[in-house]
């Protein structure tokens, strides 16, 4: 995916400004940024909530969001989620991710509302998955979830993302998503995306400011 | 239209408009016999008690429960569940109005059974019912609208209470302008119904009435379906 003079403004707050840059495919691609800066605004730019100015390039015919909220109705049941998801799309994408996933350790009989935050995540994947879009935007996807959950999250993630042709753009704050999947990393600051960075210089500037 | 029935089954909407229909029976029987002190009920002022709870204090009644069913997509960020569904503004809008008129169908059976059965007046039965489900798809189709509009709950519901009143105050103008509160008491289409049940307005009379509520009800949603078209935006940006 790439950005040519990419402008965004909401509320008459001026968030980027003619930023041109590429996400590549097959990677995952950690954006960061203080609170503010338009981290999310950016991704639900490119779902079409908020306008902007000049192009944004990309081959994907289908883009999912998942952001850190449920995204899935609460009062269905773990198993309305697999019976819908098994309707709509290809039984070998929802058998590999029912399995990478391990959805059978799931209590699916229970209503998603009484379901843990990572279980409700790993159906959330399964069902938004499952549709093999070829960009995906994880927005403070790992934020609530106990330390073995991120864990096997982790795993998953590095599995299925690393497609070559899926690009993916983790919106994060969570530097544990930084430690436990490699990728690229990008920083928003004075209206722009700045690429190029490695791991220890994003996590030195992002948190010590240096 | 399945996922929403299911949703309806399990968050027990459908069992709440049925106690919420239940509710406005009895409230229609408490008005007659304590606030108008009616010694002896009769079917006739029993059924224009309970009417007028349904026009008169329907919004209170329904408005909270109807837009609950959209705001809980916007609260939980749901639109993208339906995006992955193919659902656009239109037919998200649609299979909720669908699924509340379905709870609505239910409720109104339930009420039309509770009035006409002590009195075994079944004749009227289908009369009754029509009569209190064009109401009820009235509030369905206006409430489902404004809970789409407004991602905040209480906005949404004051705002239905500001548009009843205000409804009210201009068809109190002009009897052209009855149409911003078609089925308030004050109006016409009211006025006919409390006449056919003093036996003074022929059946035929009273059907071409009821077919009037239903044109008027498909009107409303056309242009709601319009106007939810027109604000897709507001759609993504209130659920995602």
């Amino acid at each position: 995916m790439q950005l040519y003079n990419y402008s965004l403004k909401v509320k008459n707050k001026l968030l980027l400004s003619n930023v041109n840059i590429k996400f590549e495919s097959g990677v995952i691609n950690h954006l960061l940024g203080k609170n503010g800066v338009g981290k999310s605004c950016f991704a639900k730019s490119i779902l079409g909530v908020f306008p902007y100015k000049g192009e944004i390039k990309t081959n994907a015919k289908s883009i999912v969001a998942i952001g850190s909220y449920t995204n899935l109705p609460l009062d269905l049941l773990g198993q309305d989620i697999l019976d819908l998801t098994r309707r709509l799309y290809k039984k070998e994408t929802v058998d590999y991710l029912f399995n990478l996933l391990n959805i059978g350790d799931i209590p699916l009989n229970n209503r998603l509302k009484n379901l843990s935050d990572g279980q409700k995540q790993k159906l959330k994947l399964l069902y938004f998955l499952s549709k093999e879009p070829e960009l995906i935007i994880l927005d403070e996807f790992t934020n609530a979830l106990d330390k073995k959950t991120s864990m096997d999250i982790y795993k998953f993630l590095n599995t299925f993302l690393k497609q070559g042709n899926i690009t993916s753009i983790n919106i994060t704050h969570n530097l544990s998503d930084l430690e436990y999947m490699e990728g690229n990393y990008y920083l928003i600051e004075d209206q722009n995306i700045i690429s190029g960075l490695s791991k220890e210089e994003i996590i030195n500037y992002y948190i010590k400011g240096e | 239209m399945k996922i929403e029935l299911k949703r309806g089954i399990r968050n027990k909407f459908f069992l709440i408009m049925l106690f919420l229909n239940v509710l406005s029976v009895f409230l229609g029987y408490v008005l007659l016999v304590v606030l108008d002190e009616v010694t002896k009920v009769t079917f006739q002022n029993f059924v224009e008690s309970v009417y007028t709870v349904y026009t008169q204090l329907g919004i209170f009644i329904f408005s909270p429960i109807i837009i609950k069913q959209i705001y809980t997509d916007y609260k939980e960020k749901n639109i993208m569940f339906y995006k992955a569904l193919n659902y656009n503004t239109s037919r998200y809008y649609i299979s909720k109005v669908f699924m509340v008129i379905m709870g609505t169908i239910m409720g109104s059976i339930i009420a039309t059974l509770l009035i006409c059965v002590p009195f075994g007046k079944f004749n009227l039965f289908f009369i009754v019912f029509l009569k209190i489900e064009a109401v009820m798809i009235f509030y369905s189709i206006l409430m489902t609208f404004l809970g789409f509009i407004f991602s905040n709950f209480i906005v949404a519901f004051c705002v239905s209470i500001a548009a009843w009143i205000i409804g009210m105050q201009i068809s109190a103008i002009s009897k052209n302008l009855r149409f911003f509160a078609y089925y308030d008491a004050i109006n016409l289409d009211y006025q006919e119904f409390i006449k056919f049940l003093k036996n003074k307005l022929a059946f035929q009379s009273i059907f071409i009435n009821i077919g009037e509520n239903y044109l008027f009800n498909i009107i409303i949603l056309i242009i709601c379906i319009a106007l939810v078209n027109i604000l897709k935006r507001k759609w993504i940006s209130n659920g995602v």
